[in-house]
């Protein structure tokens, strides 16, 4: 074996010509003209292309500011200072991003508006300590209000009027079996069924993502101990779970919320598992670690920003799931006390009423106002989560078949 | 003292096919500002050192023993907390794919200053100002403007750069290149060693350059260890590698260097292919591919001496080759010749040593790197 191998000269390129040339014949291209665009700009620039999407997008404005206005929001005190000490603890953690060097100061604020929540929070167990109730929206879109029985006040009125005898005006989708007008409890149910949908959604979500996230960040058997609790939680039908949770915990909305949260985290947890698992290997995640990040910041920082994609076109879809599961649960009368104006459970208030044997009219503005609620606005959540899913999928190029979800 | 002493280094992988051991008792030193050069084949376990080195091994792998002594503090005793410490601040590491080593939900300059700021006590504008200077100084042009670009709008060796620059945000005293070049063109990845060198110099900062190419440590190194099936089977500093190697190993590799002009009509090659590391051969692990192997090599394992003396060298020995022939166990001898064309730089000091690749690359490819500059963007 010999090293001696052959050479090439070359003679006469002389590099120092280009060198010292004096115009230069090329400028260096401009790349910097590209406007600069994040994943998120560019999602929603495709997003807003998506006419279905956007259609969705408005209607669930639409039926969010209603429930926001439909009725007055007063808080108590108590409440209100929950509230702020926690958007206090939010907005500094954000800052404490920007500056490092006031960052004992920082922390001592973080923590202590978020202890005063916490106060705050126990202190409404004991009645008086909450303090005086105050109004912080004042506006009711609702003519009427939703719980009020028209018919012993005003002798004019009667129990099932149709929108048609009521007068198209003062109640244009009648009244109930009760004799209460349903064009403000629909108005006023838009607040249950909007808001659950999102609450429950964000609060799933955020569990399981920081479940997931841990599980196939550690792996092994972390990751073992983490998947078979969530296997446990699949193993139930989400709906029987939430109604075995609502009769242990009784009605009401934060009771309602964690009876959905409960089984509907899980799925959040084993999607985001997936995706750790394929991150985790990318080598940004090794840089990142070799740059001395504690474990928490390479999940939260380097890994879940990368592997959330799946989790918000899932999230976006759940919400309509959520809703209709409330509605299920309001049908069979659980979690809500009876007149409470919620879309499904309005509709089985006049189950028994509607059709009354031969001859007798049929109530069909009792059952058909709620239900086209409920169908309209998870119709549109879902054309929502069908644009978000298509916006974030990455062949940009390649019209989507069939358009998921 | 030197800066980094590795001393009897045990990495091993507990897989399902059996225990790996990636790496066999190593042992090395870098002194401070050296530029240290570890060349092997895939698989010799080159980057499972480095990797080591930061203790960013995952399981199923395991640092079963040995010590790595970091400024005379051994990193394999220290606390989680401690170890982040030195990751990034005090050791960094470059790596081999710089699109996949920058996060593409960033932009580069946020993930250039994050480590600043994770390090250093900045407020965030100064990191940005620093990481701005940063990338200026890695020859990014417009560094400015392009602080606020995702990695995807960089284009391969602007990546590179990027990393580099990520690597040198906190002034470390180690940098660990994983091959750093192995992804780019030569002409981009001649700008870049040439960078890399230059930067080390201004920061007075070791390197640890991991390659499996040889023209990129004869460019860039002062002292080489040649790494085979997790061991080292020569040391030696660079110009005693190349111009008078010891190990048939070391021979073979430059055997393999493809060269045009080279009047062999096909490429040479090491016969045979790195032994499988859970069940290496009894013996130099070397031996089924070694054309001068006799039967005492597959017996006894050669221990890294003194090729001259044959004597035992320390982790400092500045020149050591791990064969049977210089323990006088080799009934043979290893009779390749090395031919230097041209000035021998160990006689005469600064000469150029050109029969070596770099200087092939260094005059062929300059030219060309300063017209490819559309291969930039």
């Amino acid at each position: 074996m010999s090293t001696e191998r052959g050479r090439i000269t070359i003679e006469g390129f002389d590099p120092e010509v280009v060198r010292e040339r004096e115009t230069p014949t090329q400028e260096p291209a401009g790349a910097t003209d590209v406007a600069v665009e994040s994943r998120w700009a560019r999602a929603w620039r495709r997003f807003r292309r998506n006419r279905s999407a956007m259609v969705g997008l408005v209607i669930v404005a639409f039926m969010a500011t209603v429930a926001v206005f439909a009725m007055p929001i007063s808080l108590t005190l108590s409440t209100i200072g929950i509230i702020l000490s926690l958007a206090v603890a939010l907005g500094l953690s954000v800052l404490s991003r920007f500056r490092r060097r006031a960052s004992t100061l920082l922390k001592a604020g973080i923590y202590g508006s978020a202890a005063l929540a916490l106060l705050l929070a126990v202190a409404r167990y004991y009645p008086g300590l909450t303090g005086p109730s105050l109004t912080v929206q004042p506006i009711q879109l609702a003519p009427y209000d939703p719980e009020t029985l028209l018919w012993i006040d005003d002798p004019s009125m009667e129990r099932d009027m149709s929108p048609r005898e009521a007068g198209l005006f003062d109640h244009p989708f009648g009244t109930d079996s009760e004799g209460r007008d349903m064009f403000s409890r629909v108005i006023a149910g838009s607040r249950w069924s909007v808001s659950i949908g999102f609450v429950v959604v964000t609060i799933a979500s955020i569990i399981g993502v920081a479940w997931g996230g841990i599980a196939g960040y550690y792996g092994s058997l972390v990751d073992e101990v983490m998947m078979r609790i969530v296997d446990v939680v699949f193993a139930f039908p989400a709906l029987l779970l939430a109604l075995v949770i609502v009769f242990q915990l009784g009605g009401g909305y934060f009771q309602l919320v964690a009876a959905f949260v409960i089984p509907g985290w899980a799925i959040y947890a084993r999607l985001i598992r997936g995706e750790v698992l394929k991150t985790k290997e990318m080598e940004f995640v090794t840089a990142a670690r070799a740059l001395g990040a504690r474990d928490r910041s390479v999940i939260f920082r380097h890994i879940v920003p990368n592997s959330i994609t799946p989790v918000v076109v899932q999230a976006s879809l759940n919400v309509g799931t959520v809703v209709i599961g409330v509605a299920a649960l309001g049908f069979l009368g659980i979690g809500f006390e009876a007149g409470t104006p919620e879309w499904g459970h309005m509709l089985t208030n006049v189950r028994e009423s509607l059709i009354r044997g031969p001859g007798a009219s049929i109530n069909w503005w009792q059952t058909f106002f709620p239900g086209a609620a409920i169908f309209t606005f998870v119709m549109a959540m879902n054309l929502v989560g069908d644009g978000i899913n298509d916006a974030l999928d990455a062949q940009e190029d390649i019209e989507p078949i069939g358009g998921g979800g | 003292m030197a800066l980094l002493e590795v001393e009897d280094l045990v990495v091993r992988f507990y897989t399902e096919e059996g225990v790996v051991t990636a790496v066999d008792g190593l042992s090395f030193e870098i002194t401070r500002g050296e530029k240290f050069g570890v060349v092997g084949e895939s698989g010799a376990g080159k980057s499972v050192t480095a990797m080591s080195l930061l203790r960013l091994i995952e399981s199923p792998g395991r640092i079963e023993s040995g010590e790595i002594r970091f400024k005379g503090k051994n990193l394999l005793e220290m606390t989680e907390s401690e170890i982040r410490n030195v990751r990034g601040n005090e050791i960094a590491m470059i790596f081999q794919d710089a699109q996949t080593a920058l996060n593409p939900v960033y932009t580069v300059g946020d993930q250039i200053s994050e480590s600043i700021r994770h390090h250093m006590d900045f407020t965030d504008r100064e990191a940005k100002n620093r990481a701005v200077r940063l990338l200026d100084e890695v020859g990014i042009p417009e560094a400015e403007e392009r602080y606020d670009d995702y990695p995807h709008q960089f284009s391969g060796g602007m990546q590179q750069r990027a990393v580099i620059a990520m690597a040198l945000s906190c002034d470390p005293d180690l940098l660990i290149a994983d091959e750093p070049t192995t992804a780019l063109d030569v002409t981009i990845e001649a700008k870049i060693l040439e960078q890399l060198e230059d930067l080390a110099e201004e920061f007075d900062t070791a390197v640890q350059l991991i390659t499996h190419d040889l023209g990129v440590i004869a460019e860039v190194c002062d002292r080489v260890m040649v790494m085979y099936a997790g061991k080292a089977v020569e040391k030696a500093s660079v110009e005693d590698l190349y111009y008078d190697p010891k190990h048939p190993y070391t021979v073979g590799l430059m055997g393999s260097i493809p060269r045009v002009g080279g009047d062999s009509a096909r490429l040479q090659t090491i016969p045979g292919r790195m032994p499988d590391l859970i069940d290496l051969p009894s013996g130099c692990s070397f031996h089924p591919r070694c054309p001068y192997a006799e039967e005492a090599c597959a017996r006894t394992e050669p221990p890294l001496v003194d090729p001259e003396t044959g004597g035992n060298v320390a982790a400092t020995g500045e020149r050591g080759a791990a064969c049977l022939a210089y323990t006088g166990d080799l009934a043979g001898s290893l009779d390749y010749e090395v031919e230097v064309r041209g000035d021998d730089p160990r006689a005469e000091g600064e000469g150029s040593g050109d029969n070596l690749r770099t200087e092939g690359r260094r005059g062929g490819d300059k030219p060309r790197t300063e017209g490819g500059r559309g291969g930039e963007r």
